[in-house]
Formats: structure tokens, C-alpha cells, sequence
């Protein structure tokens, strides 16, 4: 795991005291509200509906037991005993106080982690795939390149203000399960015809009110020019993205109207200018950098282990989990163990203080002492040994941490929502809860199969709706809550965005219409088809029907 | 005119409140003064807008109420829950929701 550096440890002791200060003259008077605003933003504290909201960047979603524990202490402490984990691998605090936030921040700096970046016009915290040095389809481990951004992002003069906010997502395996197409930079790594290891660079996707799938604009990126490569696009965004207009200001709305070919010349003219010079990435720094990801000391173990089999073939429960929750390894006797936060009517991406704490010790004892925060809102155990899974899953099972869902029905994504977010316009969170409590059946999830439902509170689409295969967008329609449903999204190597079924569903109906969608589905799907494959098959119309007969 | 009172987030702490008669700030709607006159509404807020100045509270705004049996609920969904807590869990509460 990356570990600080002077520099690194500097410039957030720095950033501490500083806004220590700032809050120290808001609360004296020196500093309004409005001066103050955009330093609290600059931290990652908003004001939202009911307190103050802080977002602590996790880079590439990747976190100690150490960590983690301090992530904890922070939610007993300075909050009310839990967080929430975010699509963008970050967690999120739902009432800090200001005045205690500067010590907050200090806690976390203890610890090699800050909110710095984690709101207003600038490069937010890089994501990557959350089964990152884990998955055997990995070409490379995508969080060297992603730590390399962080260091060449983090407090960027020039690209401090954008025209908007700009988010960058790596993935190092052909599986994406980073949704690089729906970034406004996706990174994904690929070996070239010759061999070599370097980034296919899609840019220009996005979700919000204008739903963008990412176009290549550079097929082979060698590794030596990530950085002169990513400086070039930003610079023709920043001098050509539109600041007079809020909803047209991210990158894809600019690609879009310049088209993919001229955006693409503009980039490359400014990269030839960019080309070899001091961004050029040495062969010795991406080396410095991979050694913090060295692959863990795993021991040389069968493929097969009798005990691990035993208590899959004994306890169905046991086995049950093993289905839907853990993945395959790299190495052999390994396995990758996902951890729900999507227990039936539970808060999706919601974990305790004491859940926090459970699953840093599981980390220590089990997994390299690594976690891994996934963007659909839930936890990964990376380096678990096969033996060692059922003592894994008997703690979890203790604490709510092992709803046997991930990919199922009820592992949706949801938006905090009118709940929490000032900018909602309905709920999601009581959405999924209902849905989840509809769905209660683990076995029927299980028959189901693989379904991605995401839920967002407004257009904003920070549940991505958009691409969920079934999608629910929360709109308000005279002062009530209604759910527009979109179906056929999909944010992998397939990527896709939803469409509108048809009129929108009330607050009370909306858990009915889902139940009647996948009632269709079951209906006609042949054999192991999938959801999308099914509706790309028979298309939107036997939905509807189905969806709007009784109306 | 509709009933109206006085919303804001302290500063210091962050917590939804409300404007009371006596010019402090209630966590609780219902200690809320509430006035259905323009002129009083728009003097409420000059008052909130001068505690903004004096740092005890930021973003003021006019609610729409209604009273039902002497108890103060507003209009929208949005305020409800801010009144109210979030309404995922029960032990996020503020205060149990008026039925």
C-alpha cells in the first residue's frame, strides 16, 4: 500500500492548520458565509439538509485496518456511530460539527488521509477497480497509475478551477468494473499488438442530466506519457469547457460539441507540445510507485482446499455466500470476499462504527491488513485465503456483514436522496429499503440471478440510474414523489444507458412496478439469460405492457 | 398569505432550527412562530438575517406550515424530513414524525 512521503504528510499538515484557521475566523466573524463557503468546499464539507456533511476522499478506494479503525473512531466521535460509503469509493459523514471539523481533520491526516478534492471545480479522488491486485483478469494493478494521478492532481495550480468537476477512473483489467466509459476520463490498461502495457484513454462520459458514454480518443497511451497525456485534455477542457452554463460545463458536453475527431486533434496538438517534457514519466518512478503495490507475500497453496470444500458442501448458508460473494483469486488458495452493505432493509453503502471495526480486524487477521471500498457501495476483503473463509464468514455473519447479495437484486446503489441531500427532489434510500424487504427471499434473488437496480433522488444521478439495468430516478411532481423508471442501462465493458419505460411510478407504487418488471423478465427469459440480454432480445414493449396493463 | 415561519442550520453545530417568538432558535418546528401576515414573515426574516450577521445561524428561509390541532407540520416532504430526521431509520430520528 502507498505510503505518505515528506511531501505528501506536508502539504496536509498544512491544509489542517489552515483551515483551522479559516473556521477559527468564520466563527470570530472575520470571514461571511459567503468567503467561507468555497474554503469549507475546498475541504469537503457541505451544508446539507439537516447539518454539515463531510466526504473524505479515499484514493482508489483503498484502505488500511488502521485506517479504517480511525475511520470508525471518527464516526463514534465526532458523528452518530456510522458512516456512508459513496459510489466514488469515498465515505461520508452526516453530522460533523463545525466547529469540531478541524480536529476531525487532524485525526485523518494522522492517518494518511484527508477531504481535500473531494468537492468543487477540480479533479476529484481517482477511482479504480475495487478488486485492484486481487482479480486474475488484471493486467496490471490499475492503483499504481491512479496513485500517480493522485500525486499529479492533488493541489494542481492550473486545474484548481475548472469549469467543472473532473473525474478520473482506472482499470486494469478487460472486466470493467470501474465504469471508465461513464468518466470524464477513463483509463483503461491494454497491451498493445507489440506487448507492451499502456492505457486505452476514453474520455467525454458522465451520467447527471445528460447521460454520455465515453468515446476512445487514444488507443494505445504509452505508460512514459499517462501524465503529459492527461495534462494535454485537461488543458483544452479547462481553456474550452463552458463556464456560462452550469448544466453544459463538463467535459462530455464539450466533446460533444466539438466533436470526437476535433477534440481528439486538439488534445493531441497540445500533447505535442507537452510531449517529452517534464511530465514524462521515468521508468524508476512508475517502478518507485509499483512497490507500494507489490503483491502481498502470499504462500504457495492447492488450488483446492478439503476444509473450505467441506463447509461449502455442509452448510448451505455458508455455500450460499460463497455463490454471490466471493470471487476468484489470482493466486491459487486464494479468494476475494466481498462484504454486503446491503442487509435487507438496511441504507445501502451505511456501515457502524462497529462494523468498520469488525471488518479492519478481519482485514488484519485475513487480508494483508487491506480493504478495498467498491463504487457500488460496498466492502472487499482482497487476500482471503480459501481455509481461512468460513472464520471470515462466521464473524461477518455476527454483524450484519454477510447478506449473501453482491450482483443480486437487492445490491443496488443508492443515492442518500431527500434523506440527507439538499439537492434531492425524493428518496432513494426507503426505495431500496422496500425493495429489499420485497425481495427478502434470498433463494428467489438467487434464482433471479445477476440484476443491477440504481436509484437516484434527482437527475443528478449520483445513484446512476442511468445505468442500471433497472433504473430509478426520483422526481418531484407537485410536492410528491415520483419514480421515473429507466430499463437496459449498464455501466461495464457492455456500457449502455437506460430507457425511459414510460410515465413515472408514486412513492407507494414504485416496490410493485420493480416486482412487475422482474416478473416479466422471469417470465421470458430463456435458460441463464441475463436481464439486458433478455430485453435487448424482446425489447421494451412486454414490459410496458405488463407494467401499465392495470392502469 | 400561506402559514410561514423561519428555517436555518446553525453555524456552529449545523442543526436544523427555527426562528422562535422570543427571537432565539428552537430544534423543534413547533416552538417555531409562525404568521400567516407578509409583514410579519418579512420582519422574521430581517431578524434571521441579522443573527446570520451576528454568526448564530446561516441560510434562513421562509417555510410554507399548516396547523392541524395546534401542532405545526409543513407542506413539503422536504421539510418534513428536515424536521423530522431522515426517515431510513428509526434511531436517525429527531423527533418521531407527526402522523
Amino acid at each position: 500500500m502507498y505510503r505518505y512521503d515528506e511531501f505528501d504528510h506536508a502539504f496536509v499538515q498544512q491544509r489542517v492548520a489552515q483551515f483551522r484557521g479559516q473556521v477559527e475566523r468564520r466563527l470570530a466573524g472575520e470571514l461571511s458565509e459567503d468567503e467561507f463557503k468555497p474554503l469549507r468546499l475546498m475541504n469537503g464539507l457541505y451544508l446539507q439538509l439537516h447539518a454539515y456533511m463531510l466526504r473524505v476522499a479515499v484514493p482508489y478506494g483503498t484502505l488500511s485496518s488502521k485506517q479504517m479503525r480511525r475511520l470508525a473512531r471518527i464516526a463514534r466521535d465526532y458523528d452518530r456511530g456510522y458512516g456512508h460509503f459513496t459510489t466514488r469509493q469515498n465515505i461520508q459523514y452526516n453530522w460533523p460539527k463545525l466547529a469540531e471539523v478541524p480536529d476531525l481533520l487532524a485525526e485523518l491526516a494522522e492517518v494518511e488521509m484527508h477531504a481535500i478534492q473531494t468537492s468543487g471545480n477540480c479533479i476529484r479522488n481517482v477511482t479504480a477497480d475495487h478488486f485492484a491486485g486481487a482479480s486474475a483478469d488484471e493486467i496490471e494493478d490499475p492503483r499504481i497509475y491512479a496513485e500517480i494521478i493522485r500525486q499529479w492532481s492533488s493541489l494542481h495550480p492550473e486545474f484548481s478551477f475548472l469549469p467543472r468537476k473532473f473525474k478520473i477512473a482506472v482499470t486494469g483489467a478487460p472486466n470493467d468494473r470501474a465504469a471508465v466509459r461513464f468518466h470524464d476520463i477513463g483509463l483503461q490498461i491494454r497491451r498493445n499488438e507489440a506487448g507492451e502495457v499502456g492505457f486505452e484513454v476514453i474520455v467525454g462520459g458522465g451520467q447527471g442530466r445528460t447521460p454520455v458514454i465515453g468515446v476512445t480518443i487514444r488507443k494505445f497511451l504509452p505508460k512514459a506519457h499517462l501524465l503529459s497525456y492527461l495534462e494535454a485534455i485537461l488543458r483544452v477542457y479547462n481553456q474550452l469547457g463552458r463556464r456560462d452554463n452550469l448544466y453544459k460545463a463538463r467535459i462530455k458536453i464539450l466533446v460533444q460539441q466539438t466533436g470526437a475527431e476535433v477534440f481528439t486533434r486538439l488534445v493531441e496538438e497540445e500533447w505535442d507540445a507537452l510531449k517529452n517534457g517534464a511530465l514524462t514519466l521515468p521508468a524508476e518512478e512508475i517502478e518507485r510507485i509499483e512497490t507500494y503495490f507489490a503483491p502481498p507475500a502470499f504462500e504457495t497453496l492447492p488450488a483446492v482446499n478439503p476444509a473450505f470444500e467441506a463447509r461449502r458442501f455442509e452448510d448451505r448458508d455458508f455455500a450460499r455466500w460463497v455463490r454471490s460473494n466471493v470471487s476468484a483469486h489470482k493466486a491459487d488458495g486464494y479468494a476475494i470476499a466481498s462484504i454486503s452493505l446491503k442487509p435487507e432493509g438496511g441504507a445501502p453503502g451505511d456501515a457502524t462504527a462497529e462494523q468498520m471495526e469488525v471488518v479492519a480486524e478481519l482485514a488484519e487477521i485475513y487480508s494483508f491488513d487491506e480493504i478495498l471500498i467498491s463504487h457500488e457501495q460496498n466492502l472487499v476483503l482482497p487476500h482471503v485465503k480459501l481455509s481461512d473463509l468460513p472464520a471470515v464468514w462466521d464473524k461477518l455473519v455476527k454483524h450484519e456483514l454477510a447478506t449473501p447479495n453482491i450482483g443480486l437484486l437487492t445490491d443496488m446503489i443508492a443515492c442518500p436522496g431527500l434523506d440527507y441531500c439538499n439537492l434531492a427532489n425524493a428518496r432513494s434510500i426507503p426505495v431500496a429499503q422496500r425493495i429489499s424487504q420485497r425481495f427478502s427471499d434470498l433463494n428467489r434473488q438467487h434464482e433471479i440471478g445477476d440484476l443491477k437496480i440504481k436509484i437516484s433522488g434527482c437527475i443528478n444521478a449520483c445513484g446512476h440510474h442511468h445505468v442500471g439495468h433497472i433504473g430509478i430516478l426520483g422526481v418531484d411532481k407537485k410536492g410528491e414523489e415520483f419514480y421515473q423508471i429507466t430499463l437496459g442501462g449498464s455501466a461495464d465493458e457492455n456500457a449502455a444507458v437506460g430507457k425511459i419505460v414510460g410515465p413515472a411510478f408514486s412513492y407507494d407504487d414504485v416496490v410493485d412496478a420493480i416486482d412487475s418488471i422482474v416478473a416479466t423478465y422471469l417470465d421470458r427469459r430463456q435458460e441463464d439469460e441475463k436481464f439486458n440480454d433478455t430485453y435487448a432480445r424482446i425489447g421494451i414493449a412486454p414490459f410496458k405492457e405488463k407494467l401499465y396493463a392495470a392502469a | 398569505m400561506p402559514l410561514k415561519a423561519i428555517t436555518a442550520n446553525r453555524l456552529r453545530e449545523g442543526d436544523v432550527v427555527y426562528l422562535t417568538e422570543s427571537g432565539l432558535w428552537s430544534n423543534w418546528l413547533n416552538q417555531a412562530c409562525a404568521s400567516e401576515d407578509e409583514t410579519v414573515q418579512q420582519d422574521l426574516l430581517q431578524r434571521a438575517e441579522a443573527d446570520v450577521a451576528a454568526r448564530k445561524i446561516v441560510a434562513p428561509y421562509l417555510i410554507d406550515l399548516i396547523e392541524v390541532d395546534g401542532i405545526l407540520q409543513p407542506l413539503s416532504t422536504r421539510e418534513n424530513i428536515r424536521a423530522a430526521g431522515p426517515t431510513v431509520r428509526a434511531d436517525y430520528r429527531n423527533v418521531p414524525l407527526v402522523a
